[in-house]
């Protein structure tokens, strides 16, 4: 096995009196694809916001590449290598698909401020790369027809396939996809599921939650979720037996 | 970025010719037959405002609607005022000076607004403006109060080898000049920096904070940046146009004044860069033609307003790109 990329140990959110995330243990190695699964309200969005940096932890600790992020602002947890989507197509509605991506690059040249006011040469060839690269990031996950169109007049499929590119963009160590095929219909899902193989074949490590069985097969190892809690963990098939996840989705009676 | 599509590119000559062109003019200006120290007034203020108002439209586009504007470009003016005053030091570095001391109190205040989102924020960046206004009217002792400051150096005479003597105080023309320059520098910078990367993180920002965060921009930096720099070229316009007046007073730079800003550049449209210059140039030169019914130019403002947010939400320059396409046609039609 490969290095710890991702390491996460007792981490526990509490709002209020709710423990939306309690205790989770859960590991995520090197060019792995993980799986988090769970009904409605275990917490699995809750999970993203911690390593995100978009909540706090209430305790616990998250560690990436050996260092501790819990805790750390959005824009520096990305600047170490997470990138990520959102449960939600949330995008930038006024840029086109291309400047959608391009903007993403933030993070990439270090670019100065004064050196993209005087627009030096060194600035307009670091624009030009970035340019490319975007249409190439594009292209992986297949939207390189629609470049010129805004953001907000994408249909939901592709908006969610552009979260994606946006979140390739900042060039991840670490992919977390938040139902990235949520919503789509069944084509829009096999066109994301080949893009997120693509992506997977580049060598990015990902950790998706989702609730599309087609999508979890793919996974190597599923981490089950139920009220905050991990209930299992183990390949799709080990998980998919497993008592307490069919008891979670289907009840107690339907298992007995 | 404002382009919405790749256009092909354009020989330099066809796309600044026009613009080149409409800059000569306004150089010409004050050489016009009809020129008299009138019209010289109106341009200067005119200038001054298309400054501040563009400096104003920076702002917004990092999502940060402020109400306070005017307060910088007093912090500006007074800055400037004082230190030549007071100090005696040459206006030719006070008025930078002037913008320096706005900016820096642009970094503070920035920085504590930069937690506050929308509505809030303009609120608090309103009520900085009256408190920043209500501060030169009370320390009477360094800012004069409700008389305001008087008794300025003046620019002097300046000697330029090659050129000739440049005398200040014989005519409002080198003052035109010396806006002009400013006004055309700010608007070059502030264009520069809107189509560069910081500007596309500021319209990311205004777009979505959170998407923003996620692919590593910091809504606090950029933020911060996008208040300095608008309040900068508010500083440097309050201090520049100080000099060229002689006097200031508190009330120049009160809440009506950030307000008449907003306005300006909502009629002339937030989403073009040209948007504020058009906005000034029609709000400021028609209460100065109709001079003699200005104590109801606040209702004429406020008619104006609710025409614009109901008819062109755009604004006026955002009427030409609505109007684009008809032009098209008719112009088609006249070629058949």
């Amino acid at each position: 096995m490969t290095a710890a990329l991702l390491e996460i140990g007792g981490l526990t959110k509490h709002f209020g009196g709710l423990a939306a995330v309690s205790n989770l243990d859960m590991t995520v190695h090197e060019g792995e694809i993980v799986g988090l699964m769970g009904p409605n309200g275990a917490g699995k969005t809750t999970v993203f916001n911690l390593i995100t940096g978009l909540l706090r932890p209430s305790y616990g600790h998250v560690i990436f590449q050996g260092k501790e992020i819990g805790g750390k602002k959005p824009h520096v947890v990305a600047a170490c290598g997470i990138g990520r989507t959102f449960q939600f197509a949330y995008l930038f509605p006024e840029f086109t698909v291309l400047e959608n991506v391009i903007a993403s690059f933030h993070l990439d040249p270090k670019c100065g401020f004064l050196e993209g006011v005087f627009n030096t040469s060194s600035y307009r060839r670091k624009e030009e790369r970035i340019l490319r690269e975007a249409s190439e990031i594009l292209k992986l996950v297949g939207l390189e027809r629609e470049k010129g169109v805004l953001g907000k007049n994408l249909p939901h499929g592709p908006q969610k396939l552009l979260t994606m590119a946006r979140a390739l963009a900042i060039k991840p160590k670490l992919l977390l996809l938040d139902e990235p095929v949520g919503g789509m219909h069944f084509d829009e899902v096999k066109h994301a599921i080949s893009a997120i193989e693509r992506i997977r074949a580049q060598g990015t490590t990902i950790v998706l939650v989702e609730h599309n069985m087609r999508l979890m097969r793919f996974c190597e190892r599923i981490v089950v979720m139920n009220f905050g809690v991990k209930i299992a963990e183990g390949t799709y098939d080990e998980v998919r037996s497993h008592e307490q996840v069919m008891r979670a989705y289907f009840g107690h009676e339907r298992v007995a | 970025m404002t382009e919405k599509h790749e256009e092909p590119k354009k020989k330099p000559i066809r796309k600044y010719g026009a613009l080149g062109v409409v800059v000569a003019l306004l150089f010409l200006v004050p050489l016009l037959p009809t020129n008299n120290p009138y019209l010289m007034h109106v341009c200067i203020l005119i200038l001054t405002y298309v400054m501040a108002t563009s400096s104003l439209r920076t702002i917004y586009i990092s999502g940060q609607a402020s109400v306070g504007h005017a307060a910088f470009m007093g912090i500006g003016a007074y800055t400037s005022a004082l230190l030549s005053m007071r100090l005696g030091w040459t206006p030719w570095i006070t008025i930078l000076l002037g913008a320096v001391g706005a900016t820096l109190v642009a970094v503070v205040t920035g920085y504590l607004f930069s937690r506050l989102r929308a509505i809030y924020f303009s609120m608090v960046t309103l009520f900085f403006g009256v408190a920043i206004e209500a501060l030169m009217r009370s320390w009477v002792s360094l800012t004069g109060g409700r008389s305001g400051l008087v008794g300025f150096p003046g620019m002097g005479v300046l000697n330029i080898p090659g050129v000739g003597t440049i005398n200040f105080a014989a005519s409002k023309v080198p003052y035109y000049y010396l806006l002009l320059f400013l006004a055309l520098l700010t608007l070059l910078i502030l264009y520069r920096i809107e189509r560069s990367r910081t500007g596309m993180n500021w319209m990311a920002i205004a777009q979505s904070p959170l998407v923003a965060s996620s692919i590593g921009i910091s809504e606090t930096k950029f933020r911060v940046l996008a208040f300095a720099v608008g309040c900068f070229f508010a500083g440097l316009a309050g201090s520049a146009y100080a000099h060229y007046n002689g006097v200031i007073s508190s009330s120049s730079f009160s809440l009506m004044p950030s307000i008449y800003l907003v306005i300006y550049m909502l009629l002339g449209g937030m989403g073009h860069f040209a948007g504020p210059i058009i906005g000034v140039i029609v709000l400021v030169a028609i209460p100065e033609l109709f001079r003699s019914l200005q104590e109801y130019a606040p209702f004429v403002f406020g008619g104006i307003m609710l025409l614009v947010i109901f008819l062109m939400p755009q604004g006026l320059a955002g009427l030409f790109d609505s109007l684009r396409p008809w032009f098209a046609r008719v112009a088609r039609r006249g070629i058949r």
